[in-house]
């Protein structure tokens, strides 16, 4: 749909322009699309029925390259459909997405004008301030430490994650890429004898995160909006009550006999329940909601609007980024942590595994089923299969950690 | 009248002249002026909607945070006829002996010393190495020409720091199986080894969190005014120097914070990435794996409950020690930087 909107510039005859073109094809399109059109055809060599698992693989991959743009027009796009706007009137709805392609394409070449200026000019006067070779040496060292570093990070992700799409029976030789690929395993656990279980978790993983993080951020955030005010009566204390239990706790066991007492070792509401208070978050969202122009309140709270009119219709809005901010660290937290499990879960008591805890569980035991020879040899790529499942809830937010690093986190030194 | 004017407190001789040291006497203590406390109960009448905001937090937190803080009676529990399976909590705790034995324990304990050895060995080492790794990234990406480049970098370094232990365990024991692993096959049974044990925790620590942990150092040098960069040049330091004497100094409150953040977490080791390694390992090499954390989860849940107040004792101990490394680490922070930890 917007792919091909931007062919019209091609006519501008801009070499900036159609090379942005040419990439936005190459990343939206071509990428998604030989990933997908691979697992299909490995999948029609194996035989196997999954086929529609290369489709998958096609709209996640989409899905994550054109995370922003394509997003943006289908939503216009669907917008238009819902309120019955057509013919001129769509198209000028549709249009903007493209102005505003255009504008940032302008500003683009306007500052890249600028910069080959100034390098026309240093070259007019070269050799004003030389480059001494200590600058030279220094450059090498710290392009080379950098890419050491790239290589120690990417070199175990690659390796071990080649191994899902490995056949078991060929795990040595791989390396970087798998040597012969196969889906068995992640067949065997998305669909075959292993699915059960794995989708059990999964599943838990979800319920756990979605009822935490919604309703902890809520809840946190009702409880910074009194806190933030100044003539709130007993403001520091109330705020100690909560740090309190930030700074100090009574250890394992006490915890661990609460909820014996209330019946809900083995079950997920004994994590959910120990996650929902997250006095860190409460002091972020206190910070940010001082930020908050009072004046704005004020007026109001004189046209007639009652505390909680005022929290939910100008104090939410306003305060989106640090909401964000904080469902995000949430959201990574519960779907990584399974510390909370381990006190609380036994390892029999499958149907509240979290998928962190169900990996983790996958590690630690070695008694395979002795019946099953092809299980035996693929242990290590049935591992890896699940754990690439895992991680794509994690990918799919990393646009907000793009964010972050453009950004800059200031989380870390938030002053509570 | 008079008091209102003492607390503003803007112009202290007119203050002094109209409220002399003999009216201060004669104020009581509890009263910090006429009508405090009437000012206060109207106070809270007029925010009567707000108090309603804060109910669920403070339920949450008195049922998870507070009302396991009874259990810390546990502690001071004698060992002989407390027995979790004949009778309940409640008949436990009222019935028995009372003790201080338990916290006297802790410190004759053997596995307990050794844990508290291991904890400060890789805590020290962690920030002898990680801290510094994550400054070093951070300077030599803001060193590179293209920031687009670096912010490329960036992204990449770090992605593992969103995969949970178990997968970042998961593959590292995998790179390092003496079987079938890429570098296991060349090193031979690293993972099991006692003496190598510490120098993966650490590294694995290094592995997941440097990328995420320099982006906080890499925004403030970002932030770092342009102008110093460029008259340094023009007085002809060249990019060490300029490295030396501008950046790092530049970024020392954000380091002296951090530094001050990790001491205050030096007893805690992270609790799921020691577990883990030792459970890959099929917990047999006890004796140097054991770290605080995992110290008190084995004998709290692991052994089923046996001892139970001394583990009380143990977890109570340690978050005393937590305790007080935060509140000291916070009163530094706020000493020297003027900017508390919360």
């Amino acid at each position: 749909m917007n792919i091909f909107k931007h062919f019209q510039y091609w006519r501008l005859n801009d070499r900036a322009v159609y090379k942005e073109a040419l990439l936005r094809l190459l990343c939206f399109i071509l990428l998604p699309a030989a990933v997908g059109v691979g697992v299909f055809t490995v999948m029609a060599l194996q035989g196997g029925g999954v086929w529609w698992i290369g489709l998958v693989v096609f709209l996640i991959g989409a899905l994550i390259c054109g995370y922003n743009i394509y997003a943006y027009c289908l939503w216009r796009y669907l917008n238009c459909w819902a309120m019955g706007v057509k013919g001129a009137d769509r198209a000028l709805i549709m249009q903007t997405a493209d102005e505003r392609w255009h504008e940032r394409e302008r500003k683009r070449r306007a500052k890249t004008e600028h910069e080959e200026d100034e390098r026309k000019v240093s070259k007019r006067h070269p050799n004003r301030i030389r480059e001494s070779k200590i600058d030279i040496t220094l450059n090498i060292i710290n392009l080379t430490m950098l890419f050491l570093f790239i290589f120690v990070v990417c070199f175990p992700l690659l390796n071990y994650f080649s191994l899902s799409f490995n056949d078991g029976n060929f795990n040595l030789h791989v390396v970087l890429f798998p040597v012969r690929p196969s889906v068995e395993a992640f067949r065997y656990v998305l669909a075959g004898e292993g699915a059960i279980d794995f989708w059990q978790a999964f599943g838990n993983s979800v319920f756990i995160t979605l009822l935490v993080t919604i309703v902890s951020n809520l809840m946190m955030a009702l409880a910074a909006y009194p806190l933030s005010k100044r003539d709130y009566p007993l403001r520091g204390g109330i705020l100690m009550f909560f740090v309190i239990t930030m700074l100090f706790s009574a250890g394992i066991i006490p915890i661990y006999m609460l909820m014996s007492m209330m019946n809900l070792l083995n079950t997920v509401w004994s994590i959910i329940l120990i996650s929902l208070s997250n006095v860190a978050h409460m002091l972020y969202y206190k910070t940010f909601f001082e930020g908050i122009p009072s004046d704005i309140e004020e007026a109001a709270k004189l046209d007639g609007a009652s505390e909680l009119q005022l929290f939910f219709l100008i104090v939410i809005p306003m305060s989106l980024p640090i909401i964000g901010t904080c469902c995000f660290f949430t959201i990574v937290g519960c779907w990584n942590g399974y510390g909370s499990a381990l006190m609380f879960i036994s390892r029999s008591a499958k149907q509240a595994h979290p998928l962190a805890y169900y990996i983790y569980l996958m590690l630690e035991n070695t008694d395979l089923d002795k019946n099953n020879p092809w299980l035996q040899m693929n242990a290590k790529n049935v591992e890896a299969a699940a754990m690439l499942v895992s991680i794509i809830p994690i990918i799919c937010m990393y646009p907000y950690v793009v964010k972050y690093i453009k950004g800059g986190l200031q989380l870390g030194s938030v002053k509570g | 009248m008079e008091n209102d004017l003492q607390l503003t407190g803007e112009s202290p001789a007119f203050a002094g002249e109209v409220a002399g040291p003999a009216d201060e006497e004669k104020r009581p203590l509890y009263d910090p002026h006429p009508g405090f406390w009437k000012d206060l109960w109207k106070r809270v009448k007029k925010h009567r909607q707000l108090h309603i905001f804060l109910l669920p937090a403070v339920a949450v937190t008195l049922l998870f945070g507070y009302l396991p803080m009874f259990g810390i009676l546990f502690a001071f529990k004698g060992a002989e006829g407390f027995d979790l399976t004949k009778a309940d909590v409640l008949y436990n705790l009222t019935h028995g002996t009372w003790t201080f034995k338990n916290f006297g324990d802790i410190f004759v304990d053997e596995s307990f010393v050794r844990a508290v050895g291991n904890t400060l060995l890789i805590n020290v080492i962690r920030l002898l190495i990680c801290f510094p790794l994550s400054i070093l990234v951070a300077v030599q990406l803001s060193e590179l020409k293209s920031q687009a480049l670096a912010k490329v970098i960036l992204i990449i370094i770090c992605i593992p720091n969103f995969l949970s232990w178990a997968i970042v365990i998961g593959i590292w024991s995998g790179l390092l199986d003496p079987e079938f692993g890429v570098l296991g096959r060349f090193t031979g049974f690293i993972m099991a080894e006692n003496e190598w044990f510490k120098p993966l925790a650490v590294f694995f620590s290094a592995w997941k969190n440097a990328g995420w942990g320099c982006i906080l150092y890499y925004s403030a040098i970002v932030a770092i005014d342009k102008t110093y960069y460029e008259s340094a040049t023009l007085e002809g330091a060249n990019r060490l120097q300029k490295m030396w004497y501008l950046t790092i100094p530049s970024i020392l409150p954000t380091i002296a914070l951090t530094l001050v953040l990790n001491i205050s977490g030096m007893m805690a080791t992270g609790f799921e990435q020691i577990w883990t390694m030792m459970q890959v390992n099929r917990g047999t090499l006890i004796d140097s794996q054991i770290v605080l954390d995992t110290y008190i989860y084995d004998i709290s849940i692991r052994r089923g409950m046996t001892n139970v107040p001394f583990a009380t004792a143990l977890g109570v101990f340690n978050g005393l020690i937590g305790l007080i490394l935060m509140v000291v680490g916070n009163a530094i922070t706020s000493k020297t930087m003027k900017r508390g930890l919360w």
